[in-house]
């Protein structure tokens, strides 16, 4: 496997296979952790601690069988270890540092149809009313295509109570997304 | 095909991995289809099942920009070259630019040391890529794209070769180019979206100021919302312009939209994406298409692509046959 080669390499010393990994993993760890916590800063700045942290470390780094497992399991700790969830820590922003989120946002706004956009917000209604777990795995299982073997490592749970957890969480999904799903059946 | 699977019920059939599979990447897609005519009474909760699993498929968060990521990088970056061994309290972000400089310098000793002659970066079939350089520009690879540099000088020399499509957004500073069989295209710091590939060339402009050679040594220089383009057929660059609703290209959101082209065009890319081999029906290749597809679901992109045009198609494993 080639992501083993880039532990591999971050174990001898070499920082581009520090890079190679970055990558690879950003745009899913970003994602996750913001389901953690939607706070952008505080996931940027686990995601710089993380890495920066494999580097200085790298020598006794265990090469991970599944890095993709391995680098989620950093974020929630870091993400979980760092007092309450709801972020009361307020940062004074330095100019133009939340650039990054608008553009996507307004770039994503652009390429939606009005109905793609209404079955989003719908959806992301949908998902902000089941429980903080529950989003957490349909997250993991849907939107990044994740093993049940993995998603267990990862929320540090057994085979049978992630797939059950998943169950429950669609169960709930569904409850409040009955008028999505009449939306769906006109639409496809 | 599991005989339990009777007993499921559409929630439960949704969060079967081997399920997930056939609707999304048609794993199985034989044994599937038999098990639903086996089991008639199942179409139903088969539908629905197939309904949650698309429509949990396109995650509402943003990801992190290109030059977000760019930058994070940027900052992950300096803290190793300056030792650090913890993050700073204070935020960082109007330091690193400084620390960048510094950072380059330092970095071309660390990387010297670990380096064989040139990198290659390459997206394949069915894949999307997105790649920091050392100097912190941005590049997404289309599916079936390479780039390759000689990174132990790329800092100072900022030059890489191109096979296929990319959107660059290029860091400010010294000159950056990228060569391609067909032309070279430089700039100083803008975003641009380049195709060479078989005998195509395009460069469309988003931001700033791009110049553009055809390997015939013709040269324009064109600017946002301007884009060069150089046929098969004539090998003079011939400018257009287009209109930037966006700032990154249609297909970094995974659509890829058409008007008026030639079929065999569209199914080029459609392969690109879902990595699989079409066989067209002689006489089909130059039906102008007017549409989009997605990527994601080949059997939605199957339907999009030939119900305007009154064909049908069948898919085999890695293997689509449209005919009329």
């Amino acid at each position: 496997m080639e992501e083993t080669k880039h532990w591999e390499n971050l174990k001898s010393g070499d920082i581009k296979a520090l890079q190679e990994l970055y990558n690879l993993h950003i745009s899913g760890l970003f994602k996750y952790g913001i389901v953690l916590c939607h706070d952008e800063d505080k996931v940027k700045d686990a995601i710089h601690d993380m890495f920066l942290s494999f580097w200085n470390n790298r020598s006794g780094l265990t090469i991970p069988t599944s890095g993709k497992a391995y680098l989620m399991v950093s974020m929630r700790r870091r993400i979980f270890d760092k007092g309450p969830k709801s972020n009361l820590e307020t940062i004074p922003l330095e100019d133009g540092h939340l650039d990054d989120r608008i553009t996507t946002d307004h770039e994503v706004q652009w390429m939606l149809s009005e109905e793609e956009e209404e079955q989003r917000h719908k959806m992301e209604h949908a998902m902000a009313r089941i429980s903080d777990r529950q989003r957490e795995i349909i997250h993991m299982k849907y939107f990044q295509q994740m093993e049940y073997e993995e998603i267990a490592r990862v929320m540090d749970l057994n085979y049978q109570s992630a797939r059950n957890l998943v169950t429950r969480a669609l169960a709930a999904l569904r409850k409040e997304w009955i008028t999505i799903f009449i939306f769906l059946m006109l639409w496809i | 095909m599991n005989e339990h699977f009777t007993s499921y019920t559409s929630i439960t059939l949704a969060g079967e991995d081997s399920f997930i599979r056939w609707v999304r990447h048609g794993e199985g897609d034989a044994e599937w289809r038999n098990w639903v005519a086996r089991h008639a009474e199942k179409q139903i909760t088969v539908e629905e099942a197939r309904k949650i699993v698309l429509s949990l498929t396109g995650s509402a968060i943003g990801d992190l920009s290109p030059s977000g990521k760019a930058e994070l990088w940027g900052r992950i970056h300096e803290s190793i070259q300056s030792g650090t061994q913890q993050r700073p309290k204070k935020h960082l972000k109007p330091l690193w630019t400084w620390g960048l400089a510094a950072a380059a310098t330092l970095a071309l000793f660390v990387w010297i040391s670990n380096l064989t002659a040139s990198e290659k970066l390459m997206a394949k079939a069915g894949e999307k890529k997105e790649v920091v350089l050392p100097e912190a520009s941005a590049v997404t690879l289309n599916a079936k794209s390479s780039i390759t540099y000689r990174d132990k000088s790329f800092n100072q020399d900022r030059e890489l070769y191109l096979e296929g499509e990319a959107f660059f957004k290029v860091q400010k500073g010294s000159t950056f180019t990228v060569h391609t069989d067909y032309g070279t295209v430089t700039v100083l710091g803008t975003s641009f979206n380049l195709i060479s590939r078989d005998g195509r060339f395009e460069v469309a402009c988003y931001t700033g100021k791009v110049k553009v050679e055809s390997s015939s040594k013709e040269q324009q220089i064109i600017t946002a919302g301007e884009s060069a383009t150089r046929n098969k057929s004539e090998k003079k660059l011939n400018r257009s312009t287009f209109e930037v609703i966006a700032a990154t290209p249609e297909w970094m959101e995974g659509k890829f939209s058409y008007e008026s082209q030639p079929l065999s065009d569209v199914i080029d890319e459609l392969e690109r994406q879902y990595d699989i081999n079409v066989k067209l029906e002689p006489g089909l290749e130059d039906l102008k298409y007017t549409g989009l597809f997605e990527s994601g679901d080949l059997d939605s992109a199957l339907y999009l692509i030939t119900w305007p045009l009154h064909l049908k198609s069948s898919t085999k494993g890695k293997t689509v046959t449209i005919s009329r």
